[in-house]
């Protein structure tokens, strides 16, 4: 699955192995979301079998790495990192994920890489916003919007 | 296919395998920032590195430090 996602640019050809991959942080129900080829997120109820996964919506993972860069550079794991801290650990961002949806933004124009040397003195990969992800941020977080306010509704009312 | 797209997958063809090592460095830097992390925290640097490769997935670090995908079972 992963390989696919990778397989599409030349030069690569990877398998970093299931994007379920047993989380070995344990902690609290972490929610499973779908971005647009596979699920990104993967829950620590790892008893549960892969289709039993709560995957949300499409894109969603598009979304928080889009939201997590608007104000800031960073790096493939400070992404994930923030993602999972300010969702307070509800969501992890399973690795195996995260770099094929980097690199899939990175084609789409949404954002831009540039090495730089962090703070271990070694050279990392800082991604940003370009203004063409700052445009989709904006869309797509107007489609959240909507969809959220109308699958509230729904659990309103039905 | 944007202009940006094309400029990626050209440099895919025409550098392959510097385009690979700056996946395996960008892999690497990632297991190793996580591993000083769970260092900062408390763990040997051998659990701290077990802790971030489990963490990470199925991968494995070649000779030269660089991240390489494990083999398919």
């Amino acid at each position: 699955m992963l390989q696919s996602a990778l397989g599409d640019y030349p030069g690569t050809n990877r398998d970093f192995g299931t994007p379920f991959q047993k989380s070995a942080c344990g902690g609290p129900r972490r929610l499973g979301v779908d971005s647009r080829h596979q699920p990104a997120l993967v829950s620590t109820f790892d008893t549960m079998a892969r289709h039993a996964i709560p995957d949300l919506l499409p894109g969603t993972l598009d979304l928080l790495i889009l939201r997590t860069l608007q104000t800031d550079s960073l790096h493939g794991w400070a992404i994930s990192e923030r993602i999972q801290q300010i969702s307070q650990d509800v969501l992890q961002i399973n690795q195996g994920s995260l770099y094929p949806a980097l690199h899939r933004l990175e084609h789409r124009g949404w954002i831009e890489a540039e090495w730089a040397v962090s703070e271990l003195g070694r050279r990392a990969k800082y991604y940003r916003l370009t203004p063409s992800g700052r445009r989709q941020l904006a869309v797509e977080a107007d489609e959240w919007e909507r969809m959220v306010a109308a699958i509230g509704r729904v659990m309103k009312l039905a | 296919m944007n202009l940006r797209d094309l400029f990626l997958r050209v440099r895919a063809l025409v550098a392959p395998r510097r385009v690979e090592h700056e996946l395996d460095e960008e892999l690497a830097f990632h297991i190793e920032y996580d591993t000083q992390r769970h260092i900062a925290n408390g763990l040997s640097a051998a659990d701290a590195r077990a802790r971030a490769l489990a963490r990470f997935g199925r991968c494995r670090l070649s000779p030269t430090g660089v991240a390489t995908p494990a083999a398919r079972p």
